[in-house]
């Protein structure tokens, strides 16, 4: 097995490659992934109408997605039917299972300290020692990213990696590849060309 | 304070609400809320059957348990529903249904406790822990045990709660 490292000095980085089309293009927009489920935890408040608070051993499952974090608050819509806003802290952890176009299918598991999600801009953010890695279960290829926050953008189906003053650290993994050069951080190498067995 | 213990099952329910209430009275007003709870004095709350009503002297919600079995301390209660079966409506709101092997109604506090499988539904969301505590004044829930949220029922295996009697009054 090979490893190929990018470490990139840029405090903003924005995924545009294959990676991107990969985890993001292929993939039904996070939202719709979470329409039907359970949140469950030890300790339940709020008002009716919302916003609902959970807290002690939260656990949200989800469509392909669960996730386990501290402290988890929802907003409803004011008819009763749907949520507007999901946020979450505290030792965030999430696993989720995706079914790309191509029948392609990625593992993705994420970790971070803080977490929302937007339903009318369909923007996920994970904030805080974010550690986020996609395993394409065909491939085996392994991509994982180290940043302070990662931004998921439903509308252009992008991920934006973030760290404040120091680089967004990106690692890739091909097993079955042998090594021909550095990866570029935009253009990661995956399922085609120059791919060797 | 006399304290009178009654039980009541559907059979034996208008012999005690005529001897409380006297033959022919119907219908207290559920604005007489106000007044402290006394054995000889229910107001605020309208027992028909086994049915139990609280009601916000604004308008803006009312309350309603049903239950095959009434336990009260003192017939301004509280009351003790084994089961219970309780529909809070708000103004312009959908209604909230909630299920639970008991459910105490304290009218003085406007508060219901609901123990043992307590299921909440409201719109498209299904609520359901071992307690959960409602205060109708504030429409504020407090869940606790394994509290668990249901959504997006109206896919696939729609909750109890039907969303689709939103502000039905």
């Amino acid at each position: 097995m090979r490893r190929r490292l990018a470490l990139l000095l840029l405090a903003v980085f924005t995924v545009s490659g294959s990676f991107s089309r990969a985890l993001a293009g292929q993939t039904p927009p996070a939202g719709a992934r979470l329409r039907r489920g359970t949140i469950e935890g030890r300790y339940f408040e709020g008002p009716i109408q919302g916003p609902w608070e959970w807290s002690k051993g939260v656990k949200v499952v989800s469509t392909d997605l669960t996730m386990t974090c501290e402290r988890l608050k929802l907003w409803p819509t004011k008819d009763g039917r749907d949520w507007e806003r999901i946020e979450a802290s505290g030792s965030i952890a999430i696993q989720g299972r995706y079914v790309a176009a191509d029948n392609t299918e990625w593992k993705v598991v994420g970790k971070a300290e803080a977490a929302s999600y937007d339903s009318k801009t369909g923007q996920g953010v994970l904030k805080g020692s974010v550690d986020f890695q996609a395993t394409n279960l065909s491939t085996k290829m392994v991509v994982s990213v180290a940043a302070d926050k990662l931004t998921y953008d439903g509308k252009t189906r992008q991920f934006r990696f973030e760290r404040g003053d120091g680089p967004v650290r990106v690692e890739w993994e091909e097993p079955q590849r042998q090594d021909e050069g550095t990866g570029s951080a935009t253009q990661p190498p995956s399922g085609g060309s120059g791919k060797e067995q | 304070m006399r304290r009178l213990a009654l039980r009541m099952n559907t059979a034996g329910l208008c012999l005690a609400l005529l001897a409380a209430w006297g033959c022919g009275r119907r219908g207290v007003e559920t604005q007489r809320r106000e007044e402290p709870p006394s054995a000889s004095s229910v107001g605020g709350m309208e027992m028909g059957g086994s049915v139990i009503r609280v009601a916000d002297p604004a308008g803006q919600w009312r309350f309603e348990a049903r239950s095959e079995q009434v336990e009260a301390e003192d017939l301004g209660g509280p009351y003790r529903l084994q089961p219970a079966d309780c529909r809070y409506q708000e103004k312009d709101r959908p209604p909230v249904l909630m299920q639970a092997a008991t459910a105490k109604v304290d009218r003085v506090v406007q508060r219901v406790v609901l123990e043992g499988t307590v299921r909440i539904s409201y719109g498209g969301w299904m609520l359901e822990a071992e307690r959960a505590e409602y205060d109708l004044k504030q429409g504020k829930v407090v869940a606790t045990g394994q509290a668990k949220l249901s959504y997006g029922g109206d896919q696939q295996g729609r909750p109890q709660s039907s969303g689709s009697d939103k502000g039905e009054q």
